[in-house]
């Protein structure tokens, strides 16, 4: 139509429909190579480290791949999932996903609150904001001493067995029973997985696509744009807090790094080296980071050197990320020329 | 005459000091094709700007059905049904062609679904299959929209403003920036667009504006020049004063 206007119409790209079809289902995937792959893995104590950082890395990508929101204050919900759980368990010793459920309550009632000031801004502002709450959570958590510890951690957080009912009790505590651990964070990240990609796929994940692209646009379509986003924050919180719930009980102790800036930057990182805006990108990025830091740092001191200039080639020469880039690679092979 | 669908009664719009619309009094009877031109800076674009609740109004009233629309938010306003298009391209540029209108229709249908797949909603789907067939757009749907022409860019952002099946449309410059040949198939589109429901046109293009409506506005520093069919502006006097100081 209007392009009889031009001289030589351009050959134009179609993406193969067979490729959206497996591209539309990574999680089921990742699932079973995870599930298989640590039956050969020796360092069964990293590749849970890397599910759970897999999982924070997923519930950013939320936000800045999918509503374009950077939050530089994401580990607040990491902590608070962290802090929220390892206090329950202390207290009142109830089951394992009670106590979780705890964090994340707390985690997603936090998000609440800060998402709903946040974002009253967008771009740098909302990025400054998060920062902003980030510290104040942080100090508070600093000062309350008597119930967190403050800066000397919180320690001996009982990790009691994994009741079923009727069943027995599976005992998952992380030192002792590294591959059962593993097991039980595998089975609660991939859940957490599904949930993200069915609400990234949904017709709620499509609007939030939409707000990124042009929140102008979407609100002259109808959608509130504040609200949307301010329930990606939540779900973004939610799923941070199980991430830190892992962390806690896989530690047994935690200290207030696990809502530092520095772990907020690192998240940020994990996100872009593995490709924002894609499902598993993150988790990717998560992967490379952790391997990274565990295997250069047997050899120097100043590891972060060298993630960091491998962040900056990435970034340079691959700005969709390892896993975005690889994709796009695949898919291009999938790709039909059409004239 | 009916009861007109959407009626602004002295709208008054201030940026600053400056005062965009001084008392615009607008009633867009259904079904029909009515244009508002003016010189650059009559407010045009600032009236649509008001009416969707893009920017609100400093005073004046706006209804839309009988309901005052005045106070409502840009989505609430959407969601009632009045959709707009805009005079520079603004689509969704990294989703496809049928995302892009499939993503709108499902605007009033599903606010925060998050339970369900988006592909689960097949009417909405479908929807965007025949509006993108309604402005030609069919062969593209699968490309990505940053990559389509600048002629159909603005077919596709027509598309998303008619995705949520509005009762009325603001055509803000369709033609902008369009080819003689791309300008005459827009002009077939909005006349089409016409017969099927009440729509509010802006365009700078005379012979658009004569050739596609029912009724003329004309703006001129923010208040209405004039009214008529497009025969009677055309012969007004001081329609012609105004435009030819315009051209100067």
């Amino acid at each position: 139509m209007a392009n009889t206007a031009h001289a030589v119409p351009a050959p134009r790209l179609e993406v193969d429909t067979r490729w959206i079809r497996i591209r539309q289902r990574p999680v089921a995937t990742l699932a079973i190579v995870l599930g298989v792959l640590i039956l050969v893995v020796p360092e069964k104590t990293l590749a849970t480290q890397l599910l759970v950082f897999g999982l924070f890395a997923m519930s950013f990508n939320m936000l800045l791949g999918y509503a374009g929101l950077l939050s530089f204050g994401h580990s607040t919900f990491f902590g608070l999932g962290a802090y929220g759980t390892a206090l329950v368990l202390k207290w009142w010793h109830p089951h394992v996903l009670a106590a979780m459920a705890a964090g994340l309550v707390l985690a997603s009632a936090t998000a609440l609150v800060i998402g709903w000031f946040c974002l009253r801004r967008r771009r740098v502002y909302f990025s400054m904001l998060t920062l902003a709450f980030n510290q104040m959570v942080y100090f508070i958590l600093f000062q309350a001493r008597d119930i967190t510890g403050g800066d000397d951690g919180l320690r001996g957080i009982p990790l009691p067995d994994f009741d079923i009912p009727f069943i027995g009790s599976i005992p998952i505590e992380g030192i002792h029973n590294p591959l059962s651990f593993y097991y039980f964070v595998l089975i609660v990240v991939v859940a957490c997985l599904l949930a993200i990609e069915r609400i990234l796929i949904s017709p709620f994940g499509r609007a939030l696509e939409a707000i990124r692209e042009s929140e102008e646009r979407a609100r002259a379509c109808g959608y509130n744009s504040n609200r949307i986003l301010l329930l990606a924050f939540v779900f973004a919180g939610l799923f941070a807090g199980v991430a830190g719930a892992l962390y806690a009980l896989f530690f047994g102790f935690i200290g207030l790094e696990t809502l530092s800036w520095v772990t907020a930057g690192v998240v940020v990182m994990m996100a872009i080296l593995g490709g924002v805006g894609t499902l598993v990108g993150p988790f990717v990025g998560a992967a490379i980071y952790l391997v990274l830091q565990d295997y250069v740092s047997k050899y120097t001191d100043s590891w972060q050197l060298y993630a960091g200039a491998i962040f900056v080639v990435c970034v340079l020469f691959f700005p969709q990320g390892v896993w975005g880039s690889l994709t796009g690679l695949l898919q291009s092979r999938w790709v039909r020329n059409r004239g | 005459m009916a009861e007109p669908i959407l009626q602004t009664e002295r709208v008054v719009r201030y940026y600053g000091g400056v005062r965009a619309l001084n008392g615009v009094d607008l009633q867009i009877q259904p079904g029909v094709l009515h244009a508002v031109i003016g010189p650059n800076g009559a407010g045009k674009s600032t009236l649509f700007h008001v009416i969707t609740g893009r920017v609100p109004a400093t005073s004046g009233r706006i209804w839309f059905r009988g309901l005052d629309i005045t106070r409502r938010s840009q989505p609430v306003i959407a969601q009632l049904g009045i959709a707009r298009s805009y005079q520079i391209t603004t689509v969704f540029p990294k989703l496809t062609v049928h995302e892009n209108v499939r993503v709108a229709a499902q605007a009033r249908v599903s606010h925060a679904n998050f339970w369900q797949p988006a592909s689960a909603l097949r009417t909405v789907s479908e929807r965007a299959d025949h509006v993108l067939d309604m402005v030609g757009l069919k062969d593209q749907r699968r490309l990505i929209a940053g990559e389509l022409s600048h002629g159909e860019q603005r077919h596709l952002d027509i598309a998303i403003a008619l995705a949520s099946d509005p009762s009325v449309l603001l055509l803000d410059e369709p033609t902008a920036g369009m080819s003689p040949l791309e300008t005459e198939q827009m002009m077939y589109l909005i006349r089409d667009l016409g017969r099927q429901l009440s729509v509010v046109l802006v365009e700078h293009k005379m012979h658009v504006v004569m050739g596609v409506s029912d009724r003329i506005t004309v703006l001129h520093f923010g208040s209405v020049l004039t009214e008529g069919t497009p025969e009677e502006v055309q012969s007004n006097r001081r329609v012609q004063e105004v435009y030819l100081e315009g051209s100067i």
